[in-house]
Protein backbone atom coordinates (compact mmCIF):
# COMPACT_ATOMS: atom_id res chain seq x y z
CA UNK A 1 0.00 0.00 0.00
CA UNK A 2 1.45 3.28 -0.79
CA UNK A 3 1.81 5.97 1.91
CA UNK A 4 1.80 8.57 -0.85
CA UNK A 5 -1.41 11.19 -0.22
CA UNK A 6 -3.78 11.46 -2.78
CA UNK A 7 -3.79 14.56 -4.83
CA UNK A 8 -7.24 17.30 -5.26
CA UNK A 9 -9.10 15.35 -8.06
CA UNK A 10 -8.92 16.38 -11.50
CA UNK A 11 -10.38 19.86 -12.21
CA UNK A 12 -13.64 19.58 -11.05
CA UNK A 13 -16.49 21.87 -13.28
CA UNK A 14 -19.01 21.15 -11.12
CA UNK A 15 -17.95 22.88 -8.31
CA UNK A 16 -20.67 25.10 -7.60
CA UNK A 17 -18.61 28.32 -6.14
CA UNK A 18 -18.23 30.68 -9.39
CA UNK A 19 -17.24 33.67 -8.22
CA UNK A 20 -15.50 34.98 -11.41
CA UNK A 21 -18.45 33.48 -14.18
CA UNK A 22 -21.50 33.70 -11.90
CA UNK A 23 -20.74 35.21 -8.32
CA UNK A 24 -23.91 34.82 -6.56
CA UNK A 25 -25.19 37.52 -4.12
CA UNK A 26 -25.33 34.82 -0.92
CA UNK A 27 -22.73 32.28 -1.34
CA UNK A 28 -23.12 29.69 1.56
CA UNK A 29 -24.83 27.43 -0.18
CA UNK A 30 -23.03 26.41 -3.09
CA UNK A 31 -19.72 26.53 -0.61
CA UNK A 32 -21.71 24.01 1.57
CA UNK A 33 -22.08 21.94 -1.60
CA UNK A 34 -18.86 22.03 -2.10
CA UNK A 35 -17.69 21.72 1.09
CA UNK A 36 -19.96 18.04 1.10
CA UNK A 37 -18.53 17.35 -2.40
CA UNK A 38 -14.98 17.74 -1.16
CA UNK A 39 -13.37 19.85 1.36
CA UNK A 40 -9.97 20.34 -0.96
CA UNK A 41 -10.93 19.94 -4.52
CA UNK A 42 -9.06 21.57 -7.43
CA UNK A 43 -11.72 23.76 -9.17
CA UNK A 44 -11.60 24.32 -12.14
CA UNK A 45 -13.02 28.14 -12.10
CA UNK A 46 -10.36 29.11 -9.64
CA UNK A 47 -7.52 27.39 -11.11
CA UNK A 48 -6.71 26.37 -7.74
CA UNK A 49 -7.17 24.16 -4.94
CA UNK A 50 -10.09 25.40 -3.66
CA UNK A 51 -10.68 24.96 0.05
CA UNK A 52 -13.66 24.84 2.42
CA UNK A 53 -14.18 23.31 5.46
CA UNK A 54 -13.33 25.28 9.14
CA UNK A 55 -10.32 22.59 9.94
CA UNK A 56 -9.13 22.71 6.10
CA UNK A 57 -9.19 26.45 6.01
CA UNK A 58 -7.47 26.70 9.41
CA UNK A 59 -4.59 24.14 8.55
CA UNK A 60 -3.70 25.66 5.25
CA UNK A 61 -3.35 29.15 7.09
CA UNK A 62 -1.26 27.65 9.03
CA UNK A 63 1.36 26.01 6.84
CA UNK A 64 3.23 29.49 5.89
CA UNK A 65 6.32 27.09 5.92
CA UNK A 66 5.03 25.61 2.40
CA UNK A 67 2.05 27.66 1.26
CA UNK A 68 3.51 31.35 0.75
CA UNK A 69 2.03 34.60 0.53
CA UNK A 70 4.75 35.71 -1.75
CA UNK A 71 2.91 35.69 -5.40
CA UNK A 72 0.38 38.10 -3.49
CA UNK A 73 -2.72 37.26 -1.27
CA UNK A 74 -5.43 39.22 -3.35
CA UNK A 75 -4.82 37.90 -6.70
CA UNK A 76 -3.08 34.85 -8.04
CA UNK A 77 0.03 36.46 -10.30
CA UNK A 78 2.64 34.16 -12.10
CA UNK A 79 5.42 35.56 -10.30
CA UNK A 80 6.37 36.24 -6.51
CA UNK A 81 5.59 40.23 -5.92
CA UNK A 82 8.92 42.48 -6.29
CA UNK A 83 11.21 42.65 -2.79
CA UNK A 84 9.69 45.79 -1.79
CA UNK A 85 6.40 44.90 -2.71
CA UNK A 86 6.03 42.02 -0.44
CA UNK A 87 4.38 43.09 3.04
CA UNK A 88 3.03 42.09 5.33
CA UNK A 89 0.14 39.59 4.47
CA UNK A 90 1.87 39.45 0.63
CA UNK A 91 5.10 38.27 2.40
CA UNK A 92 6.63 35.24 3.90
CA UNK A 93 8.76 34.52 6.91
CA UNK A 94 11.33 35.89 7.94
CA UNK A 95 10.69 39.44 5.89
CA UNK A 96 7.13 39.41 7.43
CA UNK A 97 8.45 38.63 11.19
CA UNK A 98 10.29 41.67 10.75
CA UNK A 99 7.53 43.95 9.20
CA UNK A 100 5.13 42.52 11.86
CA UNK A 101 7.23 42.90 14.72
CA UNK A 102 7.26 46.98 14.32
CA UNK A 103 3.42 47.13 14.16
CA UNK A 104 1.85 44.76 16.66
CA UNK A 105 2.65 47.47 19.78
CA UNK A 106 1.14 50.22 17.89
CA UNK A 107 -1.69 47.72 17.16
CA UNK A 108 -1.99 45.65 20.16
CA UNK A 109 -5.41 45.88 21.91
CA UNK A 110 -3.86 48.15 24.70
CA UNK A 111 -3.29 51.13 22.39
CA UNK A 112 -5.77 50.51 20.44
CA UNK A 113 -8.32 51.36 23.34
CA UNK A 114 -7.32 54.73 23.30
CA UNK A 115 -8.71 55.88 20.24
CA UNK A 116 -12.27 55.27 21.56
CA UNK A 117 -13.00 58.76 22.40
CA UNK A 118 -11.75 59.46 19.00
CA UNK A 119 -14.05 56.97 17.36
CA UNK A 120 -17.32 58.10 18.98
CA UNK A 121 -16.72 61.70 17.67
CA UNK A 122 -15.67 61.19 14.51
CA UNK A 123 -19.30 58.66 13.98
CA UNK A 124 -21.50 61.09 16.29
CA UNK A 125 -19.81 63.83 13.51
CA UNK A 126 -20.26 61.40 10.50
CA UNK A 127 -24.31 60.58 11.67
CA UNK A 128 -25.09 64.51 12.23
CA UNK A 129 -23.55 65.28 8.37
CA UNK A 130 -26.20 62.62 7.39
CA UNK A 131 -28.72 64.41 9.32
CA UNK A 132 -28.05 67.63 7.64
CA UNK A 133 -28.11 66.73 4.09
CA UNK A 134 -31.73 64.26 4.52
CA UNK A 135 -33.13 61.07 5.17
CA UNK A 136 -31.49 59.32 2.03
CA UNK A 137 -28.00 58.77 1.54
CA UNK A 138 -25.36 56.29 0.66
CA UNK A 139 -24.64 54.17 3.16
CA UNK A 140 -20.82 53.47 1.88
CA UNK A 141 -19.54 56.71 0.94
CA UNK A 142 -21.35 58.71 3.57
CA UNK A 143 -20.40 56.72 6.10
CA UNK A 144 -18.79 53.49 6.00
CA UNK A 145 -16.40 54.11 3.71
CA UNK A 146 -15.26 57.98 5.79
CA UNK A 147 -15.27 55.89 9.29
CA UNK A 148 -12.68 54.26 7.97
CA UNK A 149 -10.23 55.99 6.25
CA UNK A 150 -10.47 58.65 9.73
CA UNK A 151 -8.99 55.81 11.51
CA UNK A 152 -6.47 54.63 9.47
CA UNK A 153 -5.52 58.64 8.94
CA UNK A 154 -5.70 58.85 12.57
CA UNK A 155 -3.87 55.93 13.48
CA UNK A 156 -0.76 56.94 11.02
CA UNK A 157 -1.02 60.28 11.46
CA UNK A 158 -1.42 62.11 8.49
CA UNK A 159 -1.48 65.68 8.82
CA UNK A 160 -5.26 67.41 9.17
CA UNK A 161 -4.79 69.13 5.62
CA UNK A 162 -3.84 65.85 3.73
CA UNK A 163 -6.53 63.56 4.92
CA UNK A 164 -8.49 64.11 1.69
CA UNK A 165 -5.28 63.70 -0.82
CA UNK A 166 -4.73 60.55 1.68
CA UNK A 167 -8.35 59.56 1.09
CA UNK A 168 -7.62 59.61 -2.84
CA UNK A 169 -4.45 57.59 -2.56
CA UNK A 170 -6.29 54.69 -0.52
CA UNK A 171 -9.02 54.94 -3.58
CA UNK A 172 -6.51 54.86 -5.90
CA UNK A 173 -4.67 51.91 -3.92
CA UNK A 174 -7.56 49.93 -4.01
CA UNK A 175 -8.31 50.60 -7.78
CA UNK A 176 -4.27 49.29 -8.62
CA UNK A 177 -5.35 45.89 -6.88
CA UNK A 178 -8.36 45.51 -8.74
CA UNK A 179 -6.77 46.70 -11.74
CA UNK A 180 -4.46 43.16 -12.30
CA UNK A 181 -3.97 43.80 -16.16
CA UNK A 182 -1.01 46.92 -14.97
CA UNK A 183 -1.17 46.85 -11.52
CA UNK A 184 -2.39 50.60 -12.01
CA UNK A 185 0.36 52.24 -11.18
CA UNK A 186 -0.90 56.04 -12.25
CA UNK A 187 1.46 58.55 -11.78
CA UNK A 188 -1.13 60.09 -9.51
CA UNK A 189 -0.12 57.10 -7.89
CA UNK A 190 3.13 57.21 -8.13
CA UNK A 191 3.29 60.80 -6.98
CA UNK A 192 1.65 59.62 -3.66
CA UNK A 193 4.81 57.09 -3.20
CA UNK A 194 7.23 59.95 -3.94
CA UNK A 195 5.33 61.85 -1.38
CA UNK A 196 5.27 58.91 1.39
CA UNK A 197 8.88 58.62 1.13
CA UNK A 198 9.43 62.33 1.25
CA UNK A 199 7.40 62.15 4.70
CA UNK A 200 9.44 59.13 5.78
CA UNK A 201 12.77 61.27 5.07
CA UNK A 202 11.73 64.16 7.07
CA UNK A 203 10.71 62.32 10.04
CA UNK A 204 13.79 61.14 10.14
CA UNK A 205 15.58 64.18 9.93
CA UNK A 206 13.83 65.12 13.08
CA UNK A 207 11.69 67.52 10.99
CA UNK A 208 8.51 66.46 12.04
CA UNK A 209 7.80 64.27 15.46
CA UNK A 210 4.76 62.79 16.74
CA UNK A 211 3.97 59.13 18.48
CA UNK A 212 1.54 57.76 15.21
CA UNK A 213 2.30 54.75 13.27
CA UNK A 214 4.11 56.39 10.55
CA UNK A 215 6.71 57.91 12.74
CA UNK A 216 7.30 54.72 15.15
CA UNK A 217 8.28 53.26 11.28
CA UNK A 218 10.46 55.92 10.60
CA UNK A 219 12.18 55.31 13.54
CA UNK A 220 12.15 52.08 14.47
CA UNK A 221 15.02 49.64 14.45
CA UNK A 222 14.97 45.87 14.21
CA UNK A 223 17.78 44.16 15.29
CA UNK A 224 19.96 46.91 14.09
CA UNK A 225 18.38 47.80 10.64
CA UNK A 226 15.93 50.29 9.74
CA UNK A 227 13.32 50.12 6.91
CA UNK A 228 13.74 51.21 3.52
CA UNK A 229 12.20 54.15 2.86
CA UNK A 230 10.04 52.41 -0.42
CA UNK A 231 9.44 49.34 2.17
CA UNK A 232 7.90 51.87 4.82
CA UNK A 233 5.91 53.18 1.59
CA UNK A 234 4.26 50.18 0.90
CA UNK A 235 3.68 49.65 4.11
CA UNK A 236 1.27 52.58 4.40
CA UNK A 237 0.08 52.14 0.93
CA UNK A 238 -0.48 48.45 2.37
CA UNK A 239 -2.42 49.78 5.65
CA UNK A 240 -4.61 52.23 3.50
CA UNK A 241 -5.49 50.19 0.83
CA UNK A 242 -6.49 47.00 2.78
CA UNK A 243 -7.22 48.51 6.21
CA UNK A 244 -9.89 50.73 4.98
CA UNK A 245 -11.61 48.65 2.42
CA UNK A 246 -12.33 45.80 4.45
CA UNK A 247 -13.87 47.79 7.65
CA UNK A 248 -15.84 49.54 5.52
CA UNK A 249 -17.17 46.46 3.66
CA UNK A 250 -17.36 44.91 7.03
CA UNK A 251 -19.66 47.90 8.29
CA UNK A 252 -21.43 47.98 5.21
CA UNK A 253 -21.86 44.07 5.20
CA UNK A 254 -23.28 44.02 8.56
CA UNK A 255 -25.88 46.91 8.26
CA UNK A 256 -27.01 45.09 5.41
CA UNK A 257 -27.51 41.70 7.20
CA UNK A 258 -29.34 43.55 10.32
CA UNK A 259 -31.51 45.00 7.43
CA UNK A 260 -32.50 41.67 5.86
CA UNK A 261 -33.01 40.17 9.23
CA UNK A 262 -35.68 42.34 10.68
CA UNK A 263 -36.03 39.95 13.99
CA UNK A 264 -32.36 40.46 15.19
CA UNK A 265 -32.64 43.95 13.99
CA UNK A 266 -35.84 44.64 16.81
CA UNK A 267 -33.70 42.58 19.32
CA UNK A 268 -30.74 44.31 18.89
CA UNK A 269 -32.34 47.91 18.82
CA UNK A 270 -34.03 46.26 22.27
CA UNK A 271 -29.99 46.02 24.07
CA UNK A 272 -27.62 47.99 21.32
CA UNK A 273 -24.75 47.91 24.56
CA UNK A 274 -25.61 44.58 25.69
CA UNK A 275 -25.25 42.70 21.91
CA UNK A 276 -22.56 45.13 19.98
CA UNK A 277 -19.66 42.91 20.69
CA UNK A 278 -21.51 39.35 19.50
CA UNK A 279 -23.12 41.02 16.90
CA UNK A 280 -19.92 42.58 15.66
CA UNK A 281 -18.54 38.65 15.98
CA UNK A 282 -21.40 37.28 14.35
CA UNK A 283 -21.51 39.90 11.76
CA UNK A 284 -17.98 38.85 10.66
CA UNK A 285 -19.06 35.47 10.99
CA UNK A 286 -21.69 35.49 8.69
CA UNK A 287 -20.42 37.58 5.99
CA UNK A 288 -17.41 39.23 6.47
CA UNK A 289 -15.51 41.36 4.14
CA UNK A 290 -12.79 38.61 2.90
CA UNK A 291 -14.48 35.65 1.19
CA UNK A 292 -10.94 33.86 0.60
CA UNK A 293 -6.96 34.29 0.10
CA UNK A 294 -4.68 33.07 -2.39
CA UNK A 295 -1.64 31.29 -1.49
CA UNK A 296 0.95 29.54 -3.48
CA UNK A 297 2.86 26.19 -2.76
CA UNK A 298 6.48 26.34 -2.81
CA UNK A 299 7.38 23.17 -0.94
CA UNK A 300 5.20 19.86 -1.23
CA UNK A 301 2.57 19.92 1.25
CA UNK A 302 -0.82 18.07 2.54
CA UNK A 303 -4.08 20.23 3.60
CA UNK A 304 -6.50 17.72 5.37
CA UNK A 305 -4.17 14.51 4.19
CA UNK A 306 -4.44 15.62 0.28
CA UNK A 307 -1.65 16.68 -1.30
CA UNK A 308 -0.76 20.02 -3.18
CA UNK A 309 2.26 20.32 -5.36
CA UNK A 310 4.65 22.62 -5.93
CA UNK A 311 3.46 25.70 -7.57
CA UNK A 312 -0.70 24.61 -7.16
CA UNK A 313 -3.01 27.60 -6.49
CA UNK A 314 -4.17 27.45 -2.80
CA UNK A 315 -7.32 29.17 -2.40
CA UNK A 316 -8.68 28.96 1.30
CA UNK A 317 -12.17 30.57 1.17
CA UNK A 318 -12.41 31.58 4.72
CA UNK A 319 -16.32 32.56 4.43
CA UNK A 320 -17.45 28.66 3.35
CA UNK A 321 -14.71 28.03 7.01
CA UNK A 322 -17.28 30.54 8.96
CA UNK A 323 -20.59 28.72 7.72
CA UNK A 324 -19.10 25.13 8.34
CA UNK A 325 -22.13 23.32 10.89
CA UNK A 326 -18.32 21.51 12.09
CA UNK A 327 -17.63 24.40 13.93
CA UNK A 328 -20.89 26.40 14.17
CA UNK A 329 -24.11 25.47 15.36
CA UNK A 330 -27.07 26.48 12.97
CA UNK A 331 -24.00 27.74 10.33
CA UNK A 332 -26.69 29.73 7.97
CA UNK A 333 -28.39 31.65 10.31
CA UNK A 334 -27.70 35.40 11.75
CA UNK A 335 -27.74 34.71 15.19
CA UNK A 336 -26.39 37.97 16.82
CA UNK A 337 -26.44 36.92 20.70
CA UNK A 338 -24.29 34.11 20.11
CA UNK A 339 -22.47 33.13 23.20
CA UNK A 340 -18.67 33.63 21.41
CA UNK A 341 -16.70 32.09 25.03
CA UNK A 342 -17.95 29.00 23.78
CA UNK A 343 -17.40 29.11 19.90
CA UNK A 344 -14.42 28.84 18.00
CA UNK A 345 -13.35 32.16 16.37
CA UNK A 346 -14.58 33.09 12.87
CA UNK A 347 -11.60 33.67 10.44
CA UNK A 348 -12.73 36.20 8.99
CA UNK A 349 -9.55 37.75 10.39
CA UNK A 350 -7.62 34.99 9.17
CA UNK A 351 -5.61 32.63 11.41
CA UNK A 352 -1.90 32.06 12.28
CA UNK A 353 0.93 34.28 11.51
CA UNK A 354 -0.96 36.56 8.98
CA UNK A 355 -3.70 37.15 11.28
CA UNK A 356 -5.20 40.68 10.64
CA UNK A 357 -2.72 42.84 12.33
CA UNK A 358 -5.17 45.50 12.18
CA UNK A 359 -8.01 43.15 14.05
CA UNK A 360 -8.40 45.29 17.59
CA UNK A 361 -8.72 48.87 15.56
CA UNK A 362 -11.34 46.99 13.08
CA UNK A 363 -13.39 46.01 16.29
CA UNK A 364 -12.98 49.15 17.68
CA UNK A 365 -14.24 50.48 14.21
CA UNK A 366 -17.15 47.96 13.59
CA UNK A 367 -18.39 48.50 17.29
CA UNK A 368 -18.34 52.07 17.82
CA UNK A 369 -19.96 52.50 13.70
CA UNK A 370 -22.53 50.08 14.21
CA UNK A 371 -23.61 51.11 17.62
CA UNK A 372 -23.55 54.75 16.99
CA UNK A 373 -25.83 54.73 13.84
CA UNK A 374 -28.92 52.45 15.20
CA UNK A 375 -28.55 54.64 18.24
CA UNK A 376 -29.42 57.61 16.38
CA UNK A 377 -30.92 56.25 13.61
CA UNK A 378 -33.44 53.61 14.42
CA UNK A 379 -35.42 53.60 12.20
CA UNK A 380 -32.49 53.22 9.57
CA UNK A 381 -33.64 50.98 6.60
CA UNK A 382 -32.69 50.13 2.83
CA UNK A 383 -34.37 52.66 0.48
CA UNK A 384 -37.34 50.20 -0.97
CA UNK A 385 -36.20 48.39 -4.06
CA UNK A 386 -32.86 48.67 -3.70
CA UNK A 387 -31.28 45.67 -4.39
CA UNK A 388 -27.42 45.53 -3.98
CA UNK A 389 -24.99 43.67 -6.35
CA UNK A 390 -21.90 42.05 -5.29
CA UNK A 391 -18.36 42.93 -6.63
CA UNK A 392 -16.96 40.38 -8.42
CA UNK A 393 -14.26 38.16 -8.34
CA UNK A 394 -13.23 35.64 -5.36
CA UNK A 395 -11.50 37.54 -2.28
CA UNK A 396 -13.76 40.27 -1.52
CA UNK A 397 -17.30 40.33 -0.22
CA UNK A 398 -18.74 44.08 -0.67
CA UNK A 399 -21.46 45.87 -0.97
CA UNK A 400 -20.18 48.71 -3.63
CA UNK A 401 -22.77 51.08 -2.76
CA UNK A 402 -26.04 50.68 -0.11
CA UNK A 403 -28.68 53.31 -0.18
CA UNK A 404 -30.81 54.05 2.97
CA UNK A 405 -32.81 56.11 4.68
CA UNK A 406 -34.27 56.85 8.44
CA UNK A 407 -37.52 58.28 10.10
CA UNK A 408 -36.88 61.32 11.99
CA UNK A 409 -36.64 62.52 14.39
CA UNK A 410 -32.85 61.11 15.29
CA UNK A 411 -31.17 60.81 18.19
CA UNK A 412 -28.81 63.28 19.77
CA UNK A 413 -25.04 62.72 19.77
CA UNK A 414 -23.28 60.69 22.67
CA UNK A 415 -20.14 62.74 22.74
CA UNK B 1 -4.97 30.17 39.57
CA UNK B 2 -4.04 32.06 36.38
CA UNK B 3 -0.69 33.98 35.93
CA UNK B 4 1.29 35.74 33.33
CA UNK B 5 4.67 34.40 33.95
CA UNK B 6 5.40 30.53 35.18
CA UNK B 7 8.66 29.12 35.50
CA UNK B 8 9.52 25.75 36.06
CA UNK B 9 12.57 22.93 35.33
CA UNK B 10 12.43 23.42 31.64
CA UNK B 11 12.62 27.16 32.05
CA UNK B 12 10.10 30.68 31.43
CA UNK B 13 7.11 31.18 29.90
CA UNK B 14 5.61 34.19 30.00
CA UNK B 15 2.58 36.52 28.00
CA UNK B 16 3.06 40.37 27.68
CA UNK B 17 -0.80 41.75 28.21
CA UNK B 18 0.14 45.23 26.65
CA UNK B 19 0.60 43.20 23.16
CA UNK B 20 -1.96 39.77 24.08
CA UNK B 21 -4.85 40.20 21.54
CA UNK B 22 -6.74 37.76 23.26
CA UNK B 23 -6.87 35.48 19.35
CA UNK B 24 -6.22 32.35 21.17
CA UNK B 25 -3.84 30.74 19.12
CA UNK B 26 -1.78 29.90 22.46
CA UNK B 27 -5.13 27.90 23.63
CA UNK B 28 -5.66 25.72 20.35
CA UNK B 29 -1.57 24.86 20.92
CA UNK B 30 -1.46 24.48 24.03
CA UNK B 31 -4.88 24.40 26.09
CA UNK B 32 -3.40 22.65 29.34
CA UNK B 33 -1.18 25.89 29.45
CA UNK B 34 -2.91 28.61 28.50
CA UNK B 35 -6.53 30.16 29.23
CA UNK B 36 -8.30 32.77 27.34
CA UNK B 37 -9.96 35.83 30.20
CA UNK B 38 -11.29 38.97 29.67
CA UNK B 39 -9.63 39.01 26.00
CA UNK B 40 -6.18 37.86 27.42
CA UNK B 41 -4.05 34.88 27.61
CA UNK B 42 -3.52 33.16 30.70
CA UNK B 43 -0.75 30.71 32.16
CA UNK B 44 -1.95 27.52 34.26
CA UNK B 45 0.34 27.00 36.83
CA UNK B 46 4.09 26.10 36.95
CA UNK B 47 3.57 22.46 37.46
CA UNK B 48 1.88 21.97 34.17
CA UNK B 49 5.21 23.55 32.16
CA UNK B 50 7.22 20.49 32.69
CA UNK B 51 4.50 18.59 31.20
CA UNK B 52 5.09 20.09 27.80
CA UNK B 53 7.80 19.42 25.21
CA UNK B 54 10.14 22.43 24.76
CA UNK B 55 9.68 22.21 21.03
CA UNK B 56 6.17 22.54 21.62
CA UNK B 57 6.99 25.93 23.70
CA UNK B 58 9.29 27.12 21.44
CA UNK B 59 6.09 26.79 18.28
CA UNK B 60 3.75 28.13 20.46
CA UNK B 61 6.15 31.52 20.93
CA UNK B 62 6.69 32.05 16.94
CA UNK B 63 2.93 30.86 16.02
CA UNK B 64 1.58 33.93 18.52
CA UNK B 65 0.79 36.57 15.78
CA UNK B 66 1.03 39.38 18.28
CA UNK B 67 4.77 38.13 19.39
CA UNK B 68 3.39 38.37 23.26
CA UNK B 69 4.69 34.96 24.23
CA UNK B 70 8.21 34.62 25.19
CA UNK B 71 10.26 31.16 26.34
CA UNK B 72 13.20 31.05 27.38
CA UNK B 73 14.73 27.84 28.22
CA UNK B 74 16.68 27.14 31.05
CA UNK B 75 20.22 26.53 30.43
CA UNK B 76 21.75 23.17 30.69
CA UNK B 77 22.79 22.19 34.06
CA UNK B 78 26.78 21.58 34.19
CA UNK B 79 27.23 17.48 33.92
CA UNK B 80 27.88 15.72 36.80
CA UNK B 81 31.44 14.86 36.82
CA UNK B 82 32.59 18.39 35.58
CA UNK B 83 33.86 20.28 37.97
CA UNK B 84 31.85 22.19 40.44
CA UNK B 85 30.78 25.02 38.86
CA UNK B 86 32.59 28.69 39.94
CA UNK B 87 29.48 31.12 41.42
CA UNK B 88 29.51 34.12 39.55
CA UNK B 89 30.65 32.14 35.97
CA UNK B 90 27.53 30.69 34.74
S1 LIG C 1 -1.67 33.65 20.72
FE1 LIG C 1 -0.70 35.52 21.53
S2 LIG C 1 -2.16 37.19 21.12
FE2 LIG C 1 -3.25 35.24 20.89
S3 LIG C 1 -4.18 34.90 22.91
FE3 LIG C 1 -2.24 33.78 22.89
S4 LIG C 1 -0.78 35.22 23.73
FE4 LIG C 1 -2.56 36.44 23.20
Amino acid sequence: MSDTPPTPHAPDDNLRFKPYTAKAAWPWQDLAADRATCPVAYSAELDAVQVTSYSGVKEALLRHDALSSTYSDLWPLDEPLPEHKQVLGASDPPRHTRQRRLLVKALSASRIQHMRPFSERLADDLVDEIIATGPVFDLVTAYARRMSEGHVAELLGIPSGERDAFARMAQLFEASIEDRANHGFSAELNDWITHLTELVRSRRAGEDTGDDLITQLCLAEVEGDRFDEKEIAALIQLLAGAGISTTQQAIVNLVYLLDTHPQQRTAYLADINGLTTSLVNEGLRFDGPVLGLWRRCLKPTTVQGTRINVLDKVFPVVAAANHDPEAYDRPDEFVIDRDWSALPPHLSFGHGIHYCVGMNLALLELQVAISTLYRRLPGLRTVKGCEPRQMPGPVVRSWPTLSMEYDSPAGVRNT
Amino acid sequence: MSKRQISGESGVLSVDHTLCSGTGHCVDRLPQLFTIEHGRAWLADAAALSTVDTQHLHEVEAGCPWFAITYQPRPPAPAEESSPATPGLE
